[in-house]
């Protein structure tokens, strides 16, 4: 199997195995290349290993030409270049910042206010609602594979639960 | 926001709809300004979704790697002070040392009590245990097996905790459960960095389908969440405990949003039942609306006949 395919059927167990077998050189790395502290590199890295899974699952990767440690590398050059024009100097680094960051660039459109509510409003919403709207909406799941998933009884009721979902989230997403 | 926009919402973000199907939404878009907001919080509450996955992920991660030590020098402040501690820790514990050393043994101050006093409240602690359980002795039945439920459910009274003072009687507790079947819906997602609570969800599952109610309830009994209560609900049902179970199955048969809605109706039924004549309003009120589900409608008419 190779890493896309382990990142789609395994990506927790997938990217921490990633993660430390690359973790040394990857910092090392950027210590010399680009002049950061450790635990900057390491922040940086881990949100770069993020990055790959989101890019796997968006669609944005779906085959490696080359060495995966090759595209993690490059990720990294291009988030640390992106953040060397937007921070200043002194302060440190921080993976959750990072990725918020990424996120919020990615959606001009839409408010960082509406953003973070429309994450509260999914913690709120807790589960099995909260794995349900992932697996539909982020990782495009089809109804029939979530309703094995999930032990639901039959594609019809996944999808009523599912839009149930969704108009509860609205709903304390505007409480 | 309703079902048939959520689904148009979708089919227009993935790109699923046909130039001519395009075209309209992209004109009711223009035209409609309520159907041009809900498409914006759809896209919003998606894009949140996305955020909080990515976050959940590095979350894991973060649990899930080996954390190593920073290779970078310590700043030189750093390590005197580390230095200046040490040498404190190492003058107050040679000073401890001298004093023990240095000071003779003192009489104790305190007389210790007289052993015919200790041995006095020994009997008397020893008696209260021993009524207490002959007390308790007296709750707690022989062992005795309640038949099973038509090959489906076998509940020992000991085994399971059937026959505490606030259970169900008997024989109607009985009659409800020949009506009970196991839910279909208790599946979970397992994954490498999963909550206290879904580990708790996983393990009592494994319980429940090993019969071991009383375990699931005694497991999962304080948890809060959805599917958690759902779970113990159904274990309280099978020990006997169906004011507990109705509790529970009604807040999830009255949430319309609720997950375990609809199989919760039918559960909160058999709850009911086994409480019978005494909840008869309610669970009348509740057949007469189970009866329009197909589902439930040949449960619901073996109810009814066991209710005359």
């Amino acid at each position: 199997m190779n890493w896309i395919e382990r990142i789609k059927s395994d990506p927790d167990k997938t990217l921490a195995t990633l993660y430390n077998e690359i973790q040394d050189e990857a910092t090392k790395w950027i210590k010399i290349e680009f002049g950061l502290q450790s635990d900057d590199a390491d922040e940086i890295f881990q949100t770069s290993i993020v990055l790959l899974y989101d890019n796997v699952v968006t669609g944005k990767l779906t085959e490696l030409t080359a060495h995966i440690k090759t595209y993690l590398f490059s990720i990294i050059k291009n988030k640390i270049i992106h953040l060397n024009r937007s921070r200043s100097k002194m302060s440190s680094l921080d993976a959750t910042e990072i990725l918020q960051g990424v996120i919020d660039e990615e959606y001009e459109e839409i408010s960082s206010e509406d953003l973070n509510k429309a994450n509260t409003a999914l913690m709120k919403l807790g589960e099995p609602c909260k794995s349900l709207l992932e697996l539909s909406y982020y990782q495009q799941m089809k109804l029939d594979e979530i309703t094995i998933l999930l032990g639901y009884k039959n594609n019809d009721t996944t999808k009523n639960l599912k839009y149930k979902c969704m108009k509860r989230l609205q709903k304390i997403f505007f409480e | 926001m309703d079902n048939f926009n959520i689904e148009n919402f979708e089919l227009y973000v993935t790109n699923a709809m046909s130039a001519d199907e395009k075209m309209v939404f992209e004109q009711k878009i223009f035209d409609d300004p309520q159907f041009a907001a809900d498409f914006e919080h759809f896209k919003t509450l998606k894009a949140g979704i996305r955020k909080q996955s990515l976050q959940d992920r590095l979350d894991i991660l973060k649990k899930n790697i080996d954390h190593k030590p920073s290779e970078d020098p310590e700043p030189l402040r750093h390590s005197w002070a580390s230095y200046l501690l040490y040498l404190l820790g190492l003058a107050i514990l040679m000073a401890l040392i001298f004093y023990l050393v240095r000071s003779p043994e003192k009489p104790e101050t305190q007389p210790s009590l007289p052993a015919v006093h200790t041995q006095k409240q020994d009997s008397l602690q020893q008696q209260d245990l021993d009524s207490l359980r002959s007390d308790t002795m007296r709750f707690i039945p022989q062992k005795t097996v309640v038949p099973a439920v038509k090959g489906k459910t076998s509940v020992s009274k000991q085994d399971k905790g059937y026959a505490d003072n606030e259970f169900t009687p008997k024989n109607q507790w009985r009659e409800a459960m020949a009506l009970y079947s196991k839910p279909q819906n208790l599946a979970s997602i397992m994954r490498d960095g999963p909550s206290e609570s879904d580990k708790k969800f996983n393990d009592a599952i494994l319980l429940f389908k090993a019969s071991k109610y009383q375990e699931v309830t005694a497991l999962i009994g304080n948890e809060k969440d959805e599917k958690n209560l759902y779970l113990n609900a159904h274990a309280l049902l099978l020990t006997g405990k169906t004011q507990q179970a109705t509790v529970i199955f009604r807040n999830f048969a009255d949430d319309d949003f609720s997950t375990y809605h609809e199989e919760s109706r039918w559960y909160l039924a058999l709850a009911l039942f086994a409480n019978y004549p005494e909840t008869k309003d309610e669970l009348n009120s509740l057949t007469a609306q189970l009866l329009t589900v197909p589902d439930y409608k040949q449960k619901v008419a073996d109810l009814i006949a066991k209710m005359k």
